[in-house]
């Protein structure tokens, strides 16, 4: 009742008693709603008191929540890093302890006695390291990658095996932003420093039910779908393809030829035949000319942005990458197959694999896994091929074949042309004379001749060496990988004699390829000097063992030195991981912040400000008491009390 | 004159004082009468014969009783009654909306879905965590049945307005029945007479204030002192007649019992524009009515949000027989016909079906691809299922009677699905965490909450893999399509903020049209209302004029006893 007084030129009784009830009501509800932000606590009684304050009220408490919920997220993955971080200290001074075994044992005054009590002493340790890498975090192995439910370091393979999961545990630290935060065994032991296999680029061949996502692209870079332009003179047509929402080859080409057909194009898209690796679109016309629409990428995605002159538009390759579904008939042009299987031999236990049956390429990864020989077999990253990991710590992994070529095509076999001669001679290489010939090779019938393997860098460029000397020599020998080993193999003529490789000026090179011997006539079987080791602690700490076991300086020279950089690897992870922990709670304090500073916000926002509050209160008290005693006056007054 | 006409004169005057008594005591008697309008007895000098000297007058008397009402003001004041109600009604539906919304309790909506997103924060930290996993299917529960309860209060509340307003409409309906025998009455009794019939005026006014809380109206008097009654251009009243109001419950566009207004004789709609029905209809279907499809807009896209991303994740074990919660409703149409009866509908994409022997514990994968895009043949149920059949082995699928998928995996095997880029596992309902489709029938999927391990915290087989919880901690922040572009989180947000605002416009409406009412009310009471000390005032007036008259009556008596005696 405030807008009463300006437009009336009389009072009725009415109109007071109207306008004393409205002020009563109003000062009365002004009262109770003060009252109830003060009782409350807070500064909103309802949404529409405020509503741009109640939004921020909304808002600011889901950001909290999110906030709270990363918050949570740091303080897990710290306590998960903080318990690596103990490990990987402890790790250190195991291996401390270690390298002193292996620097005091590494001279030759001390006895083989001695060395076999430390080797006594060296399985303590290797049981430290174990029960190390099988520690626990609020119940998770801390090692085990996303396998948090069985201890990632076993011996049931008579050594230390990795059975944990390569991959890594993630958490969301930021509203988008994701981050591992555990040190997987693999990283910490060096488990898996190196990789057997992915000798063999696989190119896989297309077919309409490959995914889009499948396709690395004709520039590397995937295929970004969109539309493109197709142009044809012969006759001349324009016609557009959208090829949004496409998820496979066949989507691609029923889009295509959906709207040739739609614009009467006789084109057509489709699998290049030659390649089986690439698109191609006919007929030849007398031009077909492919462009992008709205700066979009998918023609050169495609490899098919070009123009066709009086030929059919034959697109570039797009790459299609390995994938676990990959169909062993697409993996290769021509198709894959694997008739005779594989022989696998890891330290003192072997086995055949057959891939009978396999279609895909998980068949082939889950016949090998299944082995129970302790190896891993994934899909490169790249999306290119197959590799192998040894995860049986100290044992030489020998991959072979078995009678046939199926190692080879899988691109696993341990010894291969590509292979870097690095890794021949336990890791230590190969050491050609400077001048002269390495070896000299004596067929059976006495024709020899001398090889050279100076400048040679892989596998592939001995064997050439080899061979390219024997032929200039007339002597038939040719070498190659063998087929069950790790080693050479050489084959010669028929004749009276054997066929031999003889060292010459002192080179130790014929020893190193382990060609140093006197074979049949016919073959000469290398030595295995290219087996695959894990790398990593275990295998040094074997190799520290079977030395003192074995009472070999050298060999405990060599554990020792191995044993010393692997320290300085632990170093850096533990570097690493406390400088990842220190992330964390640098991370952690930033959030804390956020929240607080949120919750000071949301405060300034939701909670009542009692001085304002009480201040409020009580005009709104005085007023409805002036209201009353202003009600009681006027309504006692009336000229009727006057009248006699 | 003679003494005779001067006892006229006399006479007159205290007729006219009586009568004009008689009215301040009505006026003193109905001070506060609601509605009265204060009466005015408008008295004049009788004129006389013209003598030599002039005109000497023949007295007083009472020429007209004058209502003092302004019938425009009236009017404008019905207006401003209808627009406060209507206002009121909108404020009190709204109010209780956000009383059923609670956006600033400790346990609102907001807070389950972020509680259920941060479950699934602790999730991807402990995925193997049966607790853990519990913690998430309970709040996914949670955020079902509030999601139910605010549904099933909204349904009340609109229920209730239904009821307010068949109630209001049963009495605007009697109203005008009264009206149009007062309509009758005023004008038999105005018919011949000199002055209105002020009491029944008063009443028939009073009627069409009450009228008007109800109905916004136009008036329209005629020259017999009726008044035809309109709401928007529908006559209610005319003359002696009403046409009588009724409420009808009918279905609206959307399926929902609505009470609609229709006049008896006819059935013509009746639109109110103003008045609380208008308030009562505008709180039902504009605010109630929206913050249901709002809600049920929130609840489908969390369903089917959710479910696209569980769907194509793994629990900590794979399932050996699975029934989609999806029915559809022609095996043989195509998954995105909408004759189909899918609500989500899937696009062309694929997903993949993992098979574990479970002796060997190796995984097979296979690619499922759903074909979409309209050129050639289409995916449907019998296709998808023939697929599974032909290129699945260790997986069955079948369509049962009611139009749901069945899997079953045979005897030494499990399966599990990944990356679906389709969606039609969650159209079909298989590996999804909710089911349903909106507010009304959402609920978390019956085997996740009788077996946990099966919920879809990751992407691998291993028990440490929390990331397609990550991937649904984000969705919570995530962009979604159906719901225009903007977040889960974000939409529930501006619900809120929407239905506060509305309930902010509705209270200042409220607020604003009170003082119009006020001010109206104010100048009504101003010229009709009455004043006890005016009404004094006039009584000494009139009761002085009375006692003078009667005086000057002696006087005159004891002349004609002077001019008597003389004759004697």
């Amino acid at each position: 009742m405030s807008a009463t007084s300006n437009n009336i030129s009389r009072v009725s009784n009415s109109l007071t008693t109207y306008a004393t009830l409205s002020r009563l009501r109003q000062n009365s509800l002004r009262l109770f709603r003060e009252q109830e932000r003060l009782s409350s606590g807070q500064q909103l009684l309802s949404a529409s008191d405020d509503p741009i304050a109640a939004e921020m009220i909304g808002r600011l408490t889901q950001s909290r929540a999110a906030q709270d919920q990363i918050l949570s997220n740091l303080r897990h993955a710290d306590g998960y890093l903080s318990a690596s971080d103990s490990a990987v200290t402890d790790i250190g001074s195991i291996l401390s302890d270690a390298a002193r075994i292996a620097s005091e044992q590494s001279s030759s005054l001390q006895s083989a006695e001695e060395r076999a009590s430390q080797a006594v002493v060296l399985d303590g340790l290797i049981d430290q390291l174990r029960n190390v890498g099988n520690r626990q975090f609020q119940g998770l192995y801390l090692f085990g990658g996303r396998r948090v439910d069985q201890a990632p370091l076993t011996s049931d393979l008579g050594r230390i095996t990795y059975a944990g999961d390569a991959g890594s545990r993630e958490t969301l630290v930021g509203s988008t932003l994701t981050q591992a935060y555990d040190v997987s065994a693999a990283n910490v032991f060096g488990l898996q420093d190196s990789l057997n296999g992915g000798y063999v680029d696989f190119d896989v061949q297309l077919s309409t039910s490959s995914r889009v996502s499948e396709l690395g692209g004709a520039t590397g870079a995937g295929v970004r779908l969109g539309h493109i332009q197709v142009a044809q003179t012969g006759p001349a047509l324009n016609f557009e393809v959208d090829f949004t929402g496409a998820e496979t080859v066949g989507d691609l080409i029923n889009r295509f030829n959906a709207a040739a057909a739609n614009a009467g194009s006789t084109l057509t898209l489709g699998i290049n035949p030659a390649d089986g690796g690439s698109l191609q679109i006919s007929p030849a016309l007398a031009s077909v000319q492919i462009t992008e629409i709205n700066n979009g990428t998918i023609a050169s995605d495609l490899g098919i942005r070009k123009t066709a002159t009086g030929v059919t538009l034959d697109g570039d390759t797009v790459n299609r990458r390995v994938s676990l579904t990959t169909n062993l008939s697409d993996l290769q042009p021509g198709g894959v197959t694997l008739p005779n299987g594989i022989v696998i031999t890891n330290g003192s236990k072997s086995a055949t694999v057959t891939f009978t049956g396999a279609t895909t390429v998980q068949d082939v990864l889950n016949r090998l896994n299944t082995s129970g020989l302790g190896i891993r077999a994934s899909i490169e990253p790249n999306g290119e091929g197959i590799v192998i990991e040894n995860q049986v710590g100290g044992t030489p992994l020998i991959i072979g074949e078995n009678g046939g070529t199926d190692a080879d095509t899988l691109g696993i076999k341990t010894i291969d042309g590509s292979l870097s001669l690095t890794r021949v001679n336990d890791g230590r290489g190969i050491h050609p004379v400077t001048t002269g010939a390495d070896v000299r090779i004596t067929n059976a019938n006495g024709v020899s001749f001398d090889v050279s393997f100076t400048g040679a860098k892989t596998i592939g460029d001995v064997i050439t060496a080899i061979n390219a000397a024997s032929t200039l020599a007339g002597a038939g020998v040719t070498a190659q990988t063998s087929q069950g080993g790790a080693g050479l193999h050489l084959t010669g003529p028929a004749g009276a004699g054997q066929l031999s490789v003889q060292a010459q000026n002192l080179s130790p090179v014929a020893q190193e390829l382990g060609i140093a011997k006197t074979g049949t006539a016919t073959d000469l079987d290398g030595d295995n000097v290219t087996p695959f080791y894990q790398s990593g602690i275990f295998t040094a700490l074997y190799r520290l063992r079977d030395g003192l076991l074995a009472d070999s300086s050298s060999e405990i020279t060599e554990a020792g030195s191995a044993i010393n950089a692997i320290q300085k690897d632990v170093a850096g992870t533990a570097g690493e991981v406390g400088a990842r922990s220190k992330s964390m709670r640098d991370r952690l304090a930033q959030t804390e912040d956020a929240v607080a500073a949120t919750t000071i916000l949301l405060s300034e926002i939701k909670d009542v400000d009692y001085t304002d509050a009480v201040t409020k209160f009580q005009q709104a008290q005085t007023a409805l008491q002036a209201s009353l005693l202003t009600t009681s006056r006027i309504q006692n007054l009336s000229l009727l009390d006057f009248l006699g | 004159m003679s003494l005779t006409s001067a006892l006229g004169v006399g006479q007159s005057a205290l007729a006219a004082y009586q009568a004009a008594l008689q009215l301040v005591g009505q006026n003193i008697s109905n001070s506060a009468t609601p509605g009265y309008t204060r009466l005015t007895a408008d008295l004049s000098s009788v004129p006389g014969a013209t003598s030599r000297v002039g005109q000497l007058g023949n007295g007083v008397n009472i020429t007209s009783i004058r209502r003092n009402a302004n019938d425009a003001l009236e009017a404008r004041l019905r207006t401003a009654l209808s627009d406060q109600q209507s206002a009121a009604a909108e404020r009190n539906g709204l109010a209780r909306v956000e009383n059923v919304f609670d956006p600033l309790g400790d346990n609102n909506l907001g807070t389950l879905v972020s509680d259920f997103f941060k479950s699934w924060g602790e999730l991807q930290n402990n995925p193997q965590n049966i607790a853990t996993r519990g913690i998430v299917i309970n709040n996914g529960r949670s955020i079902a049945e509030r999601l139910q309860s605010v549904r099933g209060d909204l349904a009340g509340i609109r229920d209730e307005l239904n009821s307010q307003i068949t109630t209001a409409t049963e009495q605007a309906d009697e109203i005008a029945t009264q009206i149009a025998d007062l309509n009758i009455q005023i004008t038999v009794a105005e018919s011949g007479a000199s002055g209105p019939a002020s009491a029944l005026r008063d009443q028939r006014n009073q009627l069409l204030s009450k009228l008007s809380e109800s109905f916004g109206i136009t008036t329209r008097e005629q020259p017999s002192g009726a008044v035809n009654v309109y709401i928007g251009n529908e006559a209610l009243v005319q003359f002696g007649e009403s046409f009588g109001l009724q409420a009808v419950n009918e279905l609206d566009a959307s399926g929902r019992l609505v009470a609609v207004i229709r006049l008896k004789e006819g059935g013509g709609v009746v639109k109110p524009t103003t008045g609380q029905v208008e308030g009562l209809i505008t709180a039902r279907d504009s605010h109630i009515g929206g913050q249901q499809d709002r809600l049920d807009a929130l609840a489908g896209a969390l369903i089917y949000e959710v479910n696209k991303i569980h769907s194509s994740g793994k629990g900590l074990q794979g399932f050996t027989s699975l029934t989609g919660a999806t029915a559809v409703l022609d095996p043989s149409l195509e998954l995105s016909n909408a004759d189909n009866g899918v609500d989500f509908v899937p696009k062309t994409g694929s997903f993949f079906i993992d098979v574990k022997d479970n002796a060997s514990g190796t995984v097979t994968r296979h690619q499922i691809n759903v074909d979409l895009d309209g050129i050639g043949s289409d995916t449907t149920l019998n296709s998808l299922i023939a697929d599974i059949n032909a290129n699945v082995p260790g997986v069955t699928a079948s369509v049962l009677a009611d139009g749901r998928l069945k899997l079953t995996a045979s005897s030494s095997t499990s399966y599990s699905f990944a990356d679906d880029t389709s969606g039609a596992l969650a159209s079909l309902g298989i590996n999804t965490f909710f089911t349903g489709t909106d507010s009304v029938d959402i609920a978390v999927n019956d085997v996740l909450v009788s077996s946990p391990t099966l919920l879809a915290a990751a992407k691998s087989d291993l028990p440490g893999d929390g990331s397609n919880a990550t991937d649904l901690v984000g969705l919570q922040s995530r962009v979604v399509a159906n719901l225009g572009g903007v977040s889960l989180s974000d939409y529930y947000t501006t619900s809120i903020s929407d239905l506060a605002v509305r309930a902010s416009s509705a209270q200042s409406a409220l607020d604003s049209g009170g003082i119009i009412f006020d001010s109206l009310t104010a100048q009504r009471e101003s010229i009709s209302g009455v004043n006890l000390d005016e009404e004094a005032v006039a009584l000494i007036n009139f009761q002085r004029g009375f006692e003078g008259a009667a005086r000057y009556m002696n006087v005159i008596d004891q002349m004609l006893q002077t001019l008597l005696s003389l004759v004697r």
